[in-house]
């Protein structure tokens, strides 16, 4: 394949629509990236520029495999310059292209920063003014917390707590309203109201607020007692926590006063779950060791559902009041919530599992890899494990529990999407299933870029 | 990925297959987690 980098270039500058760029760099990828190996790392660098520029998703694991190769066989120095201490205009464009994907050098930028450039012809010149960075990725954007009507009811409650109890309760309810970036602790019970065909009355919209208030406070009440859960609890916030789980439980007997047993169920639920879970999730460490006992059984995950219902126990009680389901009905719905809340543990276990190994916390996932690498009875050094563990994450376990996350999600969307009694693309698939599918989906593709990266790095 | 191809670009014992295995299997977290 022939590819004119200067003429696309020029195009791309003076007369292209981004509807021509994006042709030519779709045709560019489309036939194959064979270009990346054979061509002068100078036209590669500008060419990954303009891809990059144009569809940044295109800057594939394959694309990145070949690229370290062909960096790692043609540098000067290791982490830069390459090809020649003499040719500062690659060496310009590597570093302006490696920063833009956010893996900056920092010997190269040194290398650049200590010399002074001329360019030697126009084009040189053209390309380097048209590919100064102009986008960087920014991983891991915070959204900035957004207070809304239920976190204002607790801060209120917490406002008449003593000015100590006050100062850990204003830490905590900052902490959840900045972790809570989509709204999903405060807002899910208003989010599955207007999901509903049926339209809720003005009573009905305030006990909403209620409800998500008193998720929020649950949510304060149980981030305290899971440390204690992991015996690291600390004393002095045990009655914030206490005061929270009260205030939580008196809002939903208040909002609901007839429906007393569900409500007590579900505490009741979190509770067993808690305690279960010390009495079967626990192995001992010592002295960097785990010793190993029976792996629990997660009963195809439907303990962690049962574990964090707390979590549904508002959309559960507004779809009481509101709608009069047959049991099927009933069963279908409960059963799309369980799903949820399956996957949204898993996707925390995932995160977590080197952690949970080190305290000893068999989670789900730790469950599973323990279960494929078949672990036998005994006492093992965490370090030893943790490698075996990593390399059947790597090789088998991610994948089945990023799909099996995808699998749920979806099945629970489409429980919701057809249901009689729910709006076609609804607040709560759109404000909560969704995210959590795509989160899964860009972790996947991320997983999937990292194994193309090294085949293409291997095989180049 | 992106660590890994900066890994690989800065640190000479991170060149075989191998090793960038390693470091690719080191670095496969979950990057956007929920929250706990």
């Amino acid at each position: 394949m022939i590819v004119d980098f200067i003429s696309m270039l020029d195009t791309y500058l003076e007369k292209g629509t981004l509807a021509d760029k994006k042709r030519e760099i779709e045709y560019l990828i489309d036939t194959s990236n064979k270009w990346t190996k054979v061509k002068p790392l100078d036209e590669v660098i500008v060419g990954l520029h303009l891809i990059y520029i144009s569809t940044p998703d295109a800057i594939d694991g394959q694309i990145l495999g070949i690229l370290a190769k062909r960096l790692v066989e043609s540098e000067v120095k290791v982490g830069g310059p390459y090809v020649s201490n003499k040719d500062l205009y690659t060496n310009i464009l590597i570093a302006n292209f490696l920063r833009s994907i956010g893996s900056p050098l920092e010997k190269l930028e040194k290398y650049i920063s200590t010399r002074k450039y001329i360019p030697k012809t126009a084009v040189e010149q053209k390309v380097l003014i048209s590919l100064l960075p102009k986008k960087t990725l920014i991983k891991n954007e915070k959204v900035g917390k957004k207070e809304n009507t239920p976190s204002l009811i607790v801060k209120a409650e917490i406002s008449k707590l003593d000015s100590k109890l006050q100062k850990i309760g204003f830490g905590f309810w900052n902490k959840i309203l900045e972790v809570d970036t989509r709204n999903e602790v405060s807002l899910i019970s208003s989010y599955v109201s207007n999901s509903i065909i049926k339209k809720a009355s003005i009573k009905e919209l305030w006990i909403n607020e209620e409800l998500g208030a008193a998720n929020f406070c649950a949510w304060i009440a149980y981030t305290i007692y899971d440390d204690f859960i992991d015996g690291e609890g600390d004393p002095s916030k045990l009655s914030l926590a206490n005061i929270m789980h009260r205030l939580s439980y008196e809002l939903y007997r208040s909002l609901f006063i007839l429906e007393k047993n569900i409500i007590n169920a579900h505490f009741d639920s979190v509770d067993n779950s808690n305690f279960w879970e010390l009495q079967n999730c626990r192995f001992k460490i010592h002295n960097g060791r785990i010793n190993i006992g029976k792996v629990p059984e997660y009963n195809n995950g439907e303990f962690l559902a049962e574990r964090a219902i707390g979590h549904i126990l508002g959309p559960i009680l507004i779809i009481k009041n509101r709608l009069t389901l047959n049991l099927e009905e009933d069963n279908k719905i409960n059963h799309a919530f369980h799903q949820y809340l399956i996957a949204r543990q898993i996707n925390d276990d995932l995160k977590d599992w080197k952690d949970d190994l080190r305290k000893g916390h068999i989670s789900y996932v730790l469950a599973r890899l323990l279960k494929s690498i078949n672990i036998n009875p005994g006492s093992v050094k965490i370090d030893t494990l943790m490698h075996d563990l990593e390399i059947e994450f790597w090789n088998q376990t991610f994948e089945k529990c990023i799909n099996e996350i995808i699998a749920r999600i979806h099945e629970a969307e489409n429980i919701f999407s057809n249901s009689q009694y729910f709006k076609k693309n609804n607040q709560f698939i759109l404000y909560i299933l969704r995210p959590l599918k795509q989160n899964a989906e860009s972790d996947l593709k991320e997983y999937l870029n990292s194994k193309d990266f090294l085949k293409y790095y291997s095989n180049n | 990925m992106i660590e890994t191809l900066h890994q690989v670009l800065t640190d000479s014992s991170i060149r075989t297959s191998q090793a960038v295995e390693t470091k690719l299997i080191e670095n496969s977290d979950v990057a956007t987690p929920w929250f706990d």
